[in-house]
């Protein structure tokens, strides 16, 4: 891990199921980089990865860094948590974020008050630890910088 | 002996039963359940083991002992098919499988197809389990599971996404629950029979927002089953079937983080539109809706992906009443999962069973006058899948 790395305290967050496909986003993550795919025949950007690009079938995929600039594009807060661990970080948000570079993905909103929560709020991803495993996962706060 | 005159026959559902547990009853074993379900169908159909040469079986997850395939259901029935399938999960999967069942038919790989879906997901696991086991077994262990996404909070991220689309409220879906809640109180078998009012939603705990306890789909024991037969080979037993006139299903997404904006989610459209125009008719022959409700939400979103209002308009049309007793399109008249009951993959089926039911003019207080033509849905994956069956004419 990069010692430089600044990890941010999301409550609790389980241990992703760690494909091989994935493999080279976790080791980002771990450096503090955000990686999306980019197929390298069509262009087309995607997340989360996968063995072939979704629109052409190209396996030709390169892993690009994201800025980690995105906008909330929808969000739950949570009461109901799936097991004892989750519960002790009720309520927590989870969140559909729309990457600046333009897939969407699924991840936690970490210091937002319920009341700030609006479609469009500027985020800026961060980084936090999973659970007893330790593996470094991209969380999103709020980007005060462009609000 | 078989005959091999493909697409000769006619696929027709010929018995039809549905099991809810009482609450707080006495538990009671899978194999009772499935077995008791299983002969209601058969009863209604004239039917015994030795009649039955198809069988379809929903592979429960909770069965516990001997695993649920469709041989060891063939065993427990004392049944040997000569065609038999696994029904491998619920929700759209478990009514694409009258596809397939139809398809067996048609083909003449067997005469009569006995389709069971059995669980007992409450008794087994209760609540806290099935909301364990559920986030584990459909959502993206990798990218989504980590972060604390539950199934309710998967549709609840698909409902925010479509008030902040569309401008739909809370109090919107609570109707769709008022409205629920007045069907099952008209079933005598129903889980849940009481009265619900949209203070008693909005009063109630929050689970995922913005859907409360009572925006929710309940979590019961309970089973279905159907018998499917050619119409020709009933019709000489005396029994006159109701058709499965059209059938299509959508696999749009698995996870939600793939579904498209709420102004683009075709899933059900996709499916019911196949379904209508293999049967011929459009949404306006329809003469009552069974779709899929695991959350007050869903109502909404089928609402507008059958074509009964414009896309963005659904909160308005349950709003209206369109959907309760009385109303132009009544939907759910057993009360769905909402107040039917919801004991996991056989969800689906009991709308087909409800609607088989109003085709026969069976149903009692809640029969809708003149039902001759019913559609059913069913949604599976995160709820970003979809599957149809148009029931009827007869």
């Amino acid at each position: 891990m990069n010692s430089e790395l600044r990890l941010v305290d999301a409550g609790h967050l389980g241990d992703p199921q760690r494909s091989h496909e994935g493999e080279a986003f976790w080791r980002g993550c771990a450096r503090g980089e955000f990686l999306i795919q980019e197929c390298t025949s069509c262009r087309a950007r995607q997340f989360p990865w996968g063995p072939v690009c979704r629109r052409c079938w190209s396996d030709q995929l390169a892993a690009i860094a994201a800025t980690g600039r995105a906008t909330l594009w929808s969000y739950t807060v949570i009461d109901r948590a799936p097991d004892q661990e989750f519960a002790a970080a009720t309520p927590y948000v989870v969140a559909l974020v729309q990457l600046a570079e333009g897939p969407r993905a699924m991840s936690r909103l970490v210091g937002a008050s319920e009341e700030s929560l609006r479609p469009g709020l500027a985020l800026q991803v961060a980084f936090a630890s999973s659970g007893p495993g330790e593996t470094v996962l991209p969380v999103f706060i709020v980007d005060e910088d462009s609000t | 002996m078989r005959s091999t005159d493909a697409l000769a026959r006619r696929a027709v559902i010929i018995g039809v039963a549905a099991h809810v547990p009482p609450r707080g009853g006495p538990a009671e074993g899978f194999w009772t359940t499935a077995a008791r379900v299983a002969k209601l169908a058969c009863d209604e159909a004239k039917l015994t083991a030795s009649d039955i040469d198809g069988v379809m079986f929903a592979q429960s997850g909770y069965a516990g002992l001997n695993a649920p395939y469709p041989t060891t259901f063939a065993q427990v029935m004392g049944i040997a098919p000569a065609w038999m399938e696994a029904i491998p999960h619920g929700g759209q999967q478990i009514l694409s499988a009258l596809w397939r069942a139809r398809t067996a038919i048609e083909h003449g790989m067997a005469r009569r197809v006995l389709v069971v879906a059995c669980d007992n997901r409450s008794e087994r696991l209760q609540r806290d389990g099935v909301v364990a086991r559920i986030a584990q077994q459909n959502m993206d262990g990798e990218f989504e599971v980590p972060y604390g996404c539950t199934f309710p909070s998967a549709m609840a991220l698909m409902a925010r996404r479509h008030m902040i689309h569309y401008g739909t409220t809370e109090e919107q879906m609570a109707l769709v629950r008022v409205h629920s809640s007045t069907w099952a109180g008209m079933h005598p078998d129903a889980f849940l029979r009481n009265a619900v009012s949209v203070e008693d939603v909005m009063a109630s705990k929050r689970i995922a927002s913005p859907l409360k306890l009572l925006d929710m789909c309940l979590v019961t024991d309970g089973a279905a089953a159907l018998v499917i037969s050619d119409a020709d080979d009933a019709a000489a037993n005396g029994i006159d079937g109701a058709h499965i006139a059209g059938v299509g299903d959508c696999g749009e997404s698995q996870f939600v983080s793939g579904l498209p904006d709420a102004d683009e989610i075709t899933m059900l459209e996709r499916a019911a539109g196949l379904a209508m125009a293999e049967a011929e008719l459009d949404v306006g022959d329809v003469d009552v809706f069974y779709p899929y409700d695991p959350s007050t939400f869903h109502v909404i979103w089928a609402a507008e992906q059958l074509g009964l209002c414009a896309r963005g308009e659904g909160g308005q049309y349950v709003a209206s009443g369109a959907i309760a007793p009385g109303g132009s399109t009544p939907f759910n008249t057993h009360g769905g999962l909402l107040g039917f009951c919801h004991p996991g993959l056989p969800g689906g089926l009991f709308g087909v069973v409800e609607a088989v039911r109003q085709l026969r003019g069976e149903a009692a207080r809640r029969q809708v006058p003149g039902a001759g033509v019913a559609l059913v849905t069913a949604m599976g994956g995160y709820m970003t899948t979809g599957a149809a069956v148009l029931v009827g004419p007869r």
